[in-house]
């Protein structure tokens, strides 16, 4: 080992580049990832688990940074490596720097291919399906989300109105069952690829939250306006127009996407990473993880507040308007 | 005035907050640049809660009190509001509207101290 570098750390867990130097004079960079053992999320991944879906999203052909070696423990702690793939991950930077505008042409096929092979990967037929989280048989993805977020929202021990009525109506306008369950990916958008500025995408990164459940999930995920950094207008993550993204997707997939069912899961995704961010500044409340960052997601939480009470008019609007 | 000289609570957080955006954020250091424009906007929130708390005090008294949860401490009516939402109290499409011109009247408190640069549209 010729270098080792702290690229995040923090309560939970860690990521480490580690260069490597062999007999033969190859060198080799790669990113360890570790358990810091603090317990902080629910229905996140553990190492290993992590490292068999990405593992499996490589085999599957999805832009992933390759695995190395198998799953171990690392001075006690779980952790596994992959290779150090470079690109750029800030939000912010993709969307608005004109250092990336030839990448952002790129990205709105590159994001619909990526997304579309994660959801033709077979987890069952990986094993991923006892490793990962899902719909018990005979329940909707929806109900097992309303069960957890109702959970999350009542560990808060906060009042939020908003949220009360935007999760009320939600569960009370449950749309039809989903046709079919896939791998989910839990948290696909910018800020969680890496970004060559000419090459475009180079690799989703972030699988913690992946999980098996309605393909559409991650499709509407990508167009929450938190996601968008500042590039409101265009609402496929502040890249390209809401219609672009989707098509892009189909195409790409095969599969036809429900715009009301989208329209839907946009509302559900504000709730979800409205209270996700609650969540955050309580690991650094607790004192297990004390950040600036974490604290202020406490006060950013307002602002999906807004956008799921305005997705959910909208919605109704739209529903009233036939 | 407070018993307390000045600077005042608001002139001791705008003293950090300007610490920290023109010294401490003039850094080569990408991440410890982030994390001090982090903390300056953390305090100006906080400047911002100071400067507001009491007038929106008064405006979540009304409108907790014009939906039916008036008297005592407004978080305890708050988070009756909440329970009644949960337990279908707000199901019916007139009650639905009056708790969703709250909810969203308390979301723009919260915004305007928050993020006021936040576009919330017309």
């Amino acid at each position: 080992m010729r270098t080792l570098r702290l690229l995040a750390g923090g309560a939970s867990q860690e990521a480490w580049a580690v260069g490597l130097a062999f007999d033969a004079g190859d060198e080799l960079t790669l990113v360890m990832r570790r358990d810091m053992g603090g317990v902080l999320n629910f229905a996140t991944l553990s190492r290993a688990a992590e490292f068999a879906v990405i593992a499996t999203a490589y085999a599957g052909g999805v832009p992933v940074p390759k695995p190395y070696f198998e799953p171990c423990e690392i001075a006690g702690k779980p952790a596994f490596f992959m290779e150090f793939v470079t690109g750029e991950a800030v939000g912010r930077r993709l969307v608005t720097d004109p250092a990336f505008a030839e990448a952002r042409a790129l990205l709105p096929e590159q994001l619909a291919e990526a997304l579309a092979a994660i959801h033709r990967i077979d987890y069952r037929a990986a094993g991923l399906g006892e490793l990962l989280g899902g719909p018990a048989p005979g329940r909707s993805a929806l109900s097992v989300e309303f069960e957890r977020l109702y959970a999350e929202l009542d560990s808060l021990d906060e009042a939020h109105p908003a949220l009360e009525l935007a999760l009320r109506w939600l569960s009370r306008n449950e749309p039809p069952r989903e046709s079919e369950t896939t791998l989910v990916h839990g948290d696909f958008r910018i800020g969680n690829v890496l970004v060559d500025p000419q090459r475009g995408l180079r690799a989703v990164l972030d699988w913690e939250f992946c999980h098996y459940g309605d393909p559409h999930e991650d499709v509407a995920w990508v167009c929450l306006r938190a996601w968008r950094f500042g590039n409101v207008a265009l609402e496929a993550g502040g890249i390209a127009p809401r219609e672009t993204w989707l098509q892009a997707y189909e195409r790409a997939s095969g599969r036809a996407i429900d715009r009301t069912r989208i329209a839907y899961l946009e509302v559900l995704g504000n709730v979800k990473w409205a209270i996700g961010a609650a969540m955050q500044a309580r690991r650094h409340l607790s004192g297990l993880e004390p950040s600036i960052e974490l604290a202020s997601l406490g006060r950013l939480a307002a602002e999906m507040e807004f956008e799921a009470l305005r997705t959910l008019a909208a919605y109704r609007a739209m529903e009233r308007v036939g | 005035m407070s018993l307390h000289d000045r600077p005042t609570v608001s002139e001791l957080l705008a003293a950090v907050r300007e610490y920290l955006t023109r010294e401490v954020a003039a850094t080569d250091d990408r991440r410890a640049r982030f994390r001090a424009l982090i903390a300056a906007n953390v305090l100006a929130v906080a400047e911002r809660e100071l400067q507001r708390g009491e007038a929106d005090a008064v405006a979540e008294d009304d409108a907790l009190a014009r939906l039916g949860y008036a008297g005592g401490d407004a978080d305890a009516r708050r988070r009756a509001l909440c329970a009644d939402i949960r337990a279908g109290g707000y199901d019916a499409d007139a009650r639905f509207d009056g708790a969703f011109a709250y909810a969203r009247a308390m979301v723009l408190r919260k915004l305007a101290v928050a993020n006021p640069r936040y576009d919330v549209g017309a």
